[in-house]
C-alpha cells in the first residue's frame, strides 16, 4: 500500500508510518498515481491528444468546405469508398466528423483540460492542501475519463462510423440513427451515450473531490476571501459540474432506453422514419430530450469559460504587479454566474415552439448573465490600469484572452434575443460567437495557463523564441478563422453545410470566397501548433532554469513550495497571513508579499517600530 | 504531510472530509433523479390525446406499500447500526447491519417479483385502439421458402436462425452446384464475386475507352438467387423482420428469402379488454374475435360502473369503466394450429389441430376443435401460472395487419411503463450499490474498528445518509408510480 493509500485510510498508526519511506513502483508513481499533481499532468497530457484529435477533424471539414467534392490531399484514401468515395469526404463522415469534433472538443478536451489538469494541479497547492480530498476518488475520475475517452474514440472504427448527429445528440435523430445495423450497441451512437455516461461520471468524482477540498482541506488562516480567485472559479465551476452533468446522464440513460429497449421517451407517436413507421409505442416527447441536454448544455459553457477567466485573473495580477481590481466584487459575479447559468438553458431552443412566455423568460435571464460577466472581464481590463506590465510569455497570452472572449461574449448578446435569434439560428454566426468564446477565449487562456506554471512543474521556462512563434501566427489565424464566420453567418450560411454552401450558391455567391479564408487560416493554426510541442518537450530537459521556487515572484501558496513540489506538497504546513494578490504592498521592500509570509519575516521600509502600524495596512488590503 | 480531518471534524467547518463528500453526491443524485423526476412530469402532462390515455394503478398497490415499509425498516435500522458503533458496541451493530442488509433483500425479491409479473404480461393494441391484454401464445411469421436471395455485401446469416428445427439449409446455386450455406460459404463467394466485380469494372473501363464513351461499370455486387433443395419451412421472429409480404421476407440482415407466407397470424389469450380509446365501443374490433357473451359482460360491466358511480355522485374513472377485467368467455372463431410456450418456432409442421392451451379442460367444456390430439393433455406444455381453475380465456387469432403495438408489459409497452422500470430500475440499482457498500463495512472492517472505532463510525454515517436518501427516492417513487 503506498503511502496516499494509507493516508485516505486516515489511521496513521505506528504500523503505517514507515510506508512513507517505501519507494513507489513506477505503475503507483506515474500510471496509477493518487497524487493530483501527477493526475493533473495525466489530465493535461490526454486532453491536449484529444484537443489534436478534434483539431484534425475540423481540418478535414475545412477541406470539404473550401474544395467540397475534390480528394482530400495525402490521406483521402484512408477513409475507404464507403465513407470518402474517390478520397473526397462524403456528408456521412462530415457528419461523423462534425459531431465527433464536438463532442472530443468539449468533453474530451477543453473540460478536462481547464478542470482536470489545471484545477488538479493548482487548486491544492493554491490552498496549502497536501493532496485532494479523496486521492483514490482522483484517480478513479481520471481513468473513468480515460476509458470515456477511448469508447468516443474507438466508435470510429466500428461499422457505422461515430455518432453522426451533431454534438447535441438530439432526438428523435439520434434514437433512429444506425439502426439498420444488426447490433445496435456496437455503432456509433450508442457507444457515444454510453462513453457519455464514463465521462460524466468522471466528472461527477471529480466535482465532489474538488467542492470537498476546497472547504476542508484550506491551510490554517486561508479564509475565504483570502482564496485566491482561481480557487473560487473552481469551486462554482465544480457546482456547475455537480449539479448539471446529472440531467444530461438522464438524457444519455433515457435516450438508450429508447434504442436498446424500445421505449418512446423521447418518440413522438405516429413517428415515421424513411418512410416506414416504427414500430413503438409512441407517446413520448423529444422536447425532453432538448431541455434536459441543454439544462446541461449552458453550465457546461460556464465550465469551459470559468477556469479560463481564472486563470487569466492570476497572471494579471502577478505581470502587472498590483492587486486584481475588484476581487470581491469578481466573487460574488462569479457566484452570480454560477446561480444564472442554471436558469438560462432554454434560450438554445427559440426554435423549437416551446412558447412566447417560456422565451420571454429565457431572453430576460440571459441578459442577465451578461451583467456578472461583464463585471468579470471588466475587472480584468481594470487591473491592468496603471500597470508597469511585464509581457512575459504568459501574460501575452492572457492579455489576448481578454479582447477575444470579449469579442465571443459580445457576439452572444444579439443571440440572447429571441427575434434576433430567428434569423441567426444555426447559422455560422453560432459558430463563430462560440468558437471565439471557447478558441481563442478559453484555449488561450490554457495556453496562458501551461507558459505560466510550467515554470512549477518542471523547474525550467518554456522557450521565449518558440513561444512568439507560437503566439503570433495563433493569434492571426484564430481571426482569419472565425472573424469570417460572423459574415457568413449573417449572410446566412447554414452550419451543417458540408459543401460550404455550393449547394446554395446563388445566394451564398458573395461570400463564397470567405471559405477559403477559414481553411487557410486552419491549417495555418495548426502549423503554428508545431512550435508549442517542441517548446513543451524540450523544455522538460533544456529550458532556461528557473532561478527561484517563486520565479514570477508571484504571492499566491502554489508558488511557495519547492519546485517541483514533492509528494505532501509543503515542506511544512503552510499558515497564511494575508489576501492573494498583495503585489507592491506600500511599504514592503519587496513588491510582493506572499501569503504565507508574516509581516515579521518581510522586509519593510524605515524603522522597526513602524512595523505594527504597516501590518494594519495589510490586513485593511486584505 | 498527511490528509488532514479524514476522521475528525475540521473546527471552522465542522465537518469531516467524507460527510461533505457524502452530501455533495447527494446533491448530485437529487438533480440526477430531480431530472427523471420531471421526465414524468413532462411525459404524463404532455401525453394529452385519447390515443395514449396515462395509465393509472396499473401497479398491485400491496407489494409496493411493503416494500415502502421494508425500506422505512432498514433506515430505521441503520441508524441503529451506527449509534451502536458510537456507543462501541460492534456486536448489536453486527445484529442491526445484518437487518439492513435482510431489509434490502427482501425488497430486491418483492421487486423481481413485480418486475416478473410484468415482462410476461402481454398487450396487443389493434388499429382501432382495442386493446387486448393477456399472455401471447404465438407470434411468428412462418414462410416456406423455395428461393433465397442473398446479399454478397453482408457478413452475417442471421436470416438461418429462422429456420424451424431439423432440416438444413442446403441450396442450389444458379450453377447447379448443391451447397450447405453458412458463414464461411459466403464469405468465400463474396471474395470471389467483389473479385469478379473489380475485374467487370476494369474491362468496362477499358471497353469505354477503346470505344471511345463513358464509362459506365457496376456498381455494386449483385444479389445471387439460391434455390432450396426442397422447400424450406422458417417461423421468423416479426421483430427482425424489415419487411415482409405475401411471397417475400426481407430480413435484418438483408438477405431475404421467396415462397408462400403460410401464417403471420398472433394467437393471444385475452385476459383483460381495454377499450379506452376507442371511440365506437359498439362496433370495436373486439367484439370481432370473442364472443358475443363477453360483449355483453363489457357492456354489463359499464352499465354497472355507471349505476355505482352515480348513486356515489362521483365522475366514473374512465379506467374502470373501459376495462373489463378477468373476461371469461370463448373466441368467436377457436384457434387451431400447434402452439407451445414462447412463440412455436419448434415442433414439426403437420402436428394435428390442438384445443385452446386454457388449463381448465376438467371443469370448461372444450371449444369444437379439429379434436385429433383428443386425449393429448396439454397441461405440461402449457402450464402457466396462476391460473384458477374456473377461469377460461378465450384464445383469438389476430391478422398481423390488425396489429397497431404488441408488447409485454416492460418499458417499451408505453411511456408510463418507461418511466416506471427506468426509475425502479435506477433506484434498484442505488439500493444494490447501498447494500454491496453496507455489506463491505459489515464484512471488512473488523480491523479497522479495532484500529480506529470513530472511522467505521463515519463510514456507516456516510453508508447511512446514501441508504436514507435511497428510502427518500422510494417514498417518492411510490405514490407517482402506484397511487396516482
Amino acid at each position: 500500500m503506498s503511502a496516499t493509500a494509507a493516508a485516505t485510510d486516515g489511521d496513521h498508526t505506528a504500523d503505517h508510518a514507515h510506508d512513507d519511506h517505501h519507494a513507489i513502483s513506477f505503475w503507483r508513481q506515474y500510471i496509477f498515481s493518487t497524487d493530483h499533481k501527477i493526475i493533473g499532468i495525466q489530465y493535461g497530457f490526454t486532453s491536449l491528444v484529444f484537443l489534436a484529435i478534434g483539431f484534425f477533424l475540423m481540418m478535414l471539414m475545412r477541406w470539404s468546405i473550401a474544395f467540397p467534392g475534390q480528394p482530400i490531399p495525402l490521406i483521402g484514401g484512408l477513409f475507404g469508398e464507403t465513407w470518402a468515395p474517390g478520397g473526397a469526404m462524403s456528408g456521412d463522415l462530415y457528419n461523423m466528423f462534425g459531431a465527433m469534433h464536438g463532442t472530443i472538443m468539449i468533453f474530451l478536451g477543453v473540460v478536462p483540460l481547464a478542470f482536470g489538469a489545471f484545477g488538479n494541479y493548482v487548486t491544492p497547492l493554491q490552498i496549502g492542501a497536501p493532496d485532494m480530498a479523496f486521492p483514490r476518488m482522483n484517480m478513479a475520475s481520471y481513468w473513468l475519463y480515460f476509458l470515456g475517452g477511448l469508447m468516443m474514440f474507438a466508435s470510429f472504427f466500428v461499422d457505422s462510423g461515430a455518432a453522426k448527429v451533431g454534438w447535441t445528440n438530439y432526438s428523435p435523430l439520434a434514437t433512429t440513427a444506425d439502426l439498420g445495423y444488426a447490433s445496435i450497441f456496437w455503432t456509433g451512437q450508442t457507444l457515444w451515450l454510453l462513453a457519455m455516461v464514463f465521462l460524466i461520471s468522471s466528472s461527477l468524482l471529480g466535482a465532489v473531490n474538488f467542492i470537498t477540498t476546497i472547504i476542508n482541506l484550506r491551510a490554517k488562516g486561508l479564509t475565504w476571501m483570502r482564496l485566491p480567485f482561481f480557487v473560487w472559479a473552481m469551486l462554482v465551476t465544480g457546482f456547475l459540474l455537480l449539479l448539471a452533468f446529472p440531467p444530461l446522464e438522464v438524457a444519455a440513460i433515457m435516450q438508450l432506453m429508447d434504442r436498446l429497449v424500445g421505449t418512446s421517451f423521447f418518440l413522438p407517436t405516429g413517428l415515421y422514419v424513411g418512410g416506414e413507421q416504427v414500430d413503438i409505442a409512441g407517446g413520448g416527447n423529444p422536447l425532453l430530450y432538448q431541455h434536459l441536454f441543454w439544462f446541461l448544455g449552458h453550465p457546461e459553457v460556464y465550465v469551459l469559460i470559468l477556469p479560463a477567466i481564472a486563470i487569466v485573473g492570476e497572471i494579471i495580477p502577478n505581470n502587472t504587479r498590483k492587486p486584481l481590481w475588484g476581487y470581491k466584487s469578481m466573487v460574488y459575479a462569479v457566484m452570480v454566474l454560477g446561480f444564472l447559468s442554471f436558469i438560462v438553458w432554454a434560450h438554445h431552443m427559440y426554435m423549437t415552439g416551446m412558447g412566447a412566455g417560456v422565451s420571454t423568460f429565457f431572453q430576460t435571464t440571459t441578459v442577465l448573465i451578461s451583467v456578472p460577466s461583464v463585471i468579470l472581464i471588466t475587472s480584468l481590463i481594470i487591473s491592468l490600469w496603471g500597470g508597469s506590465i511585464r509581457f512575459t510569455m504568459p501574460m501575452l497570452w492572457a492579455v489576448t484572452f481578454l479582447p477575444m472572449f470579449g469579442i465571443g461574449g459580445l457576439t452572444g448578446l444579439p443571440l440572447a434575443f429571441n427575434e434576433i435569434d430567428l434569423y441567426l439560428h444555426d447559422t455560422y454566426y453560432v459558430i463563430g460567437h462560440f468558437h471565439y468564446v471557447v478558441a481563442p477565449g478559453t484555449l488561450f487562456a490554457m495556453f496562458a495557463g501551461i507558459y505560466f506554471w510550467f515554470p512549477k512543474m518542471t523547474g525550467r521556462y518554456m522557450g521565449n523564441v518558440l513561444g512568439h512563434l507560437h503566439f503570433w501566427p495563433s493569434l492571426l489565424a484564430m481571426n482569419g478563422l472565425f472573424m469570417p464566420m460572423m459574415i457568413q453567418g449573417m449572410a446566412g450560411f447554414h452550419r451543417r453545410a458540408f459543401d460550404g454552401g455550393v449547394a446554395y450558391e446563388a445566394t451564398t455567391e458573395k461570400w463564397m470566397w470567405l471559405n477559403h479564408v477559414m481553411s487557410w487560416s486552419a491549417w495555418i493554426l495548426a502549423i503554428a501548433q508545431i512550435p508549442f510541442v517542441i517548446n513543451v518537450f524540450r523544455s522538460i530537459r533544456h529550458g532556461k532554469k528557473c532561478e527561484s521556487d517563486n520565479p514570477w515572484k508571484a504571492t499566491t501558496l502554489d508558488w511557495q513550495t519547492p519546485t517541483p513540489p514533492p509528494h505532501g506538497n509543503f515542506l511544512k504546513e503552510p499558515v497564511v497571513y494575508r489576501g492573494p494578490y498583495e503585489y507592491s504592498v506600500p511599504g514592503a521592500i519587496d513588491d510582493f508579499c506572499p501569503q504565507n509570509a508574516s509581516d515579521d519575516e518581510l522586509d519593510w521600509e524605515g524603522v522597526a517600530n513602524e512595523k505594527e502600524g504597516k501590518s494594519e495596512a495589510t490586513v485593511a488590503v486584505s | 504531510m498527511e490528509i488532514p480531518y479524514t476522521v475528525t471534524a475540521r473546527t471552522d467547518t465542522g465537518l469531516w472530509n467524507a460527510k461533505i463528500g457524502i452530501w455533495l453526491f447527494l446533491a448530485s443524485e437529487v438533480m440526477l433523479f430531480g431530472g427523471l423526476f420531471s421526465g414524468y412530469v413532462f411525459l404524463r402532462i404532455g401525453i394529452g390525446d385519447i390515443d395514449n390515455p396515462w395509465p393509472e394503478r396499473q401497479l398491485p398497490i400491496l407489494p409496493g406499500f411493503i416494500n415502502t415499509l421494508v425500506l422505512i425498516g432498514s433506515s430505521v435500522l441503520v441508524v441503529f447500526a451506527w449509534a451502536s458503533l458510537k456507543m462501541r458496541n460492534y456486536a448489536k451493530y453486527q445484529i442491526y447491519m445484518v437487518g439492513v442488509l435482510v431489509c434490502a433483500l427482501a425488497f430486491l425479491v418483492i421487486k423481481s417479483v413485480e418486475y416478473y409479473g410484468k415482462f410476461t404480461h402481454y398487450g396487443i393494441k389493434l388499429s382501432d385502439q382495442t386493446i387486448f391484454e393477456g399472455y401471447v401464445k404465438k407470434d411468428n411469421i412462418e414462410f416456406e421458402a423455395t428461393d433465397l436471395l442473398l446479399d454478397p455485401r453482408q457478413t452475417r446469416l442471421n436470416i438461418l436462425e429462422g429456420l424451424k428445427a431439423g432440416q438444413e439449409p442446403l441450396f442450389k446455386t444458379p450453377d447447379g452446384e448443391e451447397i450447405l450455406l453458412d458463414t464461411a460459404w459466403l464469405r468465400s463467394y463474396r471474395v470471389e464475386a467483389r473479385n469478379a466485380l473489380v475485374e467487370a469494372q476494369r474491362a468496362e473501363v477499358e471497353a469505354a475507352e477503346a470505344e471511345g464513351r463513358v464509362a459506365n461499370p457496376p456498381k455494386q455486387l449483385e444479389r445471387l438467387k439460391l434455390t432450396a433443395v426442397k422447400p424450406l419451412q422458417f417461423a421468423f421472429n416479426p421483430r427482425r423482420v424489415r419487411t415482409y409480404a405475401d411471397g417475400l421476407v426481407v430480413y435484418q440482415d438483408q438477405h431475404s428469402v421467396e415462397g408462400t407466407l403460410i401464417d403471420d397470424s398472433i394467437v393471444f389469450e385475452v385476459h383483460d379488454i381495454n377499450l379506452q380509446a376507442v371511440k365506437d365501443q359498439e362496433n370495436a374490433l373486439a367484439w370481432q374475435f370473442v364472443d358475443d357473451g363477453i360483449k355483453e359482460q363489457f357492456f354489463d360491466h359499464q352499465a354497472k360502473v355507471l349505476k355505482d358511480t352515480e348513486a356515489r355522485g362521483v365522475r366514473p374513472d374512465p379506467y374502470e369503466l373501459n376495462v373489463l377485467k378477468h373476461v371469461h368467455g370463448h373466441a368467436r372463431e377457436p384457434v387451431s394450429g400447434e402452439l407451445k410456450e414462447g412463440g412455436g418456432d419448434g415442433g414439426a409442421p403437420g402436428v394435428g389441430v390442438e384445443s385452446e392451451p386454457s388449463e381448465a379442460d376438467e371443469t370448461v367444456p372444450k371449444p369444437e376443435t379439429g379434436g385429433e390430439t383428443e386425449g393429448v393433455s396439454p397441461e405440461g406444455a402449457h402450464g402457466k401460472e396462476g391460473h384458477h381453475a374456473e377461469e377460461s380465456y378465450p384464445l383469438v387469432k389476430i391478422p398481423r395487419a390488425l396489429k397497431l403495438f404488441l408488447s409485454n408489459h416492460g418499458p417499451a409497452y408505453n411511456t408510463y411503463y418507461a418511466i416506471y422500470f427506468t426509475m425502479t430500475g435506477l433506484h434498484g440499482l442505488h439500493v444494490i450499490g447501498g447494500a454491496l457498500v453496507l455489506a463491505y463495512f459489515l464484512l471488512f472492517n473488523k480491523r479497522l474498528y479495532q484500529q480506529n472505532p470513530e472511522h467505521l463510525a463515519n463510514r456507516v454515517e456516510v453508508g447511512g445518509l446514501f441508504w436514507h436518501f435511497v428510502d427518500l427516492v422510494w417514498i417518492f417513487l411510490f405514490p407517482i408510480m402506484y397511487l396516482m
